[in-house]
């Protein structure tokens, strides 16, 4: 037995081109995802590193497939050391399905294991970073949702 | 409360909770990001709990069983369509400091067919998105059409 996946699905008031920057642009992730940088080129088969704030690689994976701006799927490993980083990596999706001026994104993470710290982590993460995301796309301000994010 | 929900949504709103309870509990407002139906809560429990569409349906009726503004509101939640079970929906809304995190609360109390389950995933996730949009921006979302459980 795994854990289920997880599932988060937003809506946007935003073009899927819009939102797919937003995720890949390198900095704009620092307004809703909890000051984080990324690195990647987003093609199949590139790397990928999480920057946290002091420049920690805060996780890494690889481009499993990209296809700009309706998809994209990359694996997710926690940087060592600890528990999460045992776990070994994960799966992260991204649907970006436009609907009447309304972009729906559907978040899936996968591929845990039973009884896993990974997924008990990224289930308090996800809405905080999606709802940031949403913000940041339809006002031009993210949020700071994580200062309490221990009683999340 | 020592149940488990048996279905989670939730997200963070820049906004304090005062205020996401002014939405949620507004009947004359509920259209805007209800899919243009009206919710009705009454003001205390045992009050009836009502949507109604535009054309006069009521796909949902219930009571009102805990409300305590601005935090948490429960009612029974009757699909009135055969073959499903009565549900409860139990609204919470908590302080973040600059966020309020609104959390919807799906307690089964039957079986729910999966097609219902994908429904209330897909009808959830757009009415917080929508009470994210008024609130944020002070515009409605854009209606969306979602398919209806076939």
């Amino acid at each position: 037995m795994s854990d289920p996946d997880f599932i988060h699905v937003i809506y946007i008031r935003a073009t899927p081109e819009a939102i797919w920057t937003a995720l890949t642009d390198g900095g704009s992730s620092v307004h809703f995802w909890a000051g984080r940088t990324n690195e990647s080129t987003w093609t199949t088969g590139a790397p990928l590193t999480m920057r946290a704030p002091d420049g920690g690689i805060d996780f890494t994976g690889e481009v499993l497939e990209s296809d700009p701006p309706h998809l994209l799927r990359y694996t997710f490993h926690v940087s060592g050391p600890g528990p999460m980083h045992d776990e070994g990596p994960t799966e992260v999706c991204y649907r970006i399905e436009p609907s009447n001026d309304v972009v729906r994104l559907t978040v899936t993470h996968s591929g845990f294991r039973d009884d896993s710290v990974v997924r008990e982590g990224i289930s308090g993460g996800w809405p905080r970073i999606l709802s940031g995301l949403k913000s940041f796309i339809e006002t031009g301000r993210g949020f700071d949702s994580w200062s309490r994010a221990d009683e999340g | 409360m020592d149940r488990k929900p048996d279905r989670i949504f939730l997200t963070f709103i820049a906004a304090p909770p005062e205020k996401v309870w002014a939405l949620l509990t507004d009947t004359a407002q509920s259209p805007d990001w209800f899919f243009g139906q009206r919710m009705d809560v009454g003001a205390a429990k045992d009050d009836p709990f009502l949507i109604t569409t535009p054309d006069g349906g009521q796909p949902v009726k219930g009571t009102v069983l805990a409300i305590d503004p601005p935090r948490r509101l429960l009612v029974s939640w009757e699909v009135q369509m055969p073959g499903v079970p009565k549900n409860e929906i139990e609204f919470l809304i908590e302080d973040m400091g600059a966020a309020s995190k609104l959390t919807v609360h799906e307690y089964h109390l039957g079986e729910v067919p999966e097609k219902f389950l994908k429904s209330g995933r897909d009808g959830w996730s757009l009415i917080l998105a929508s009470i994210k949009t008024l609130l944020e921006t002070g515009r409605k979302m854009p209606m969306i059409k979602l398919e209806p459980p076939q």
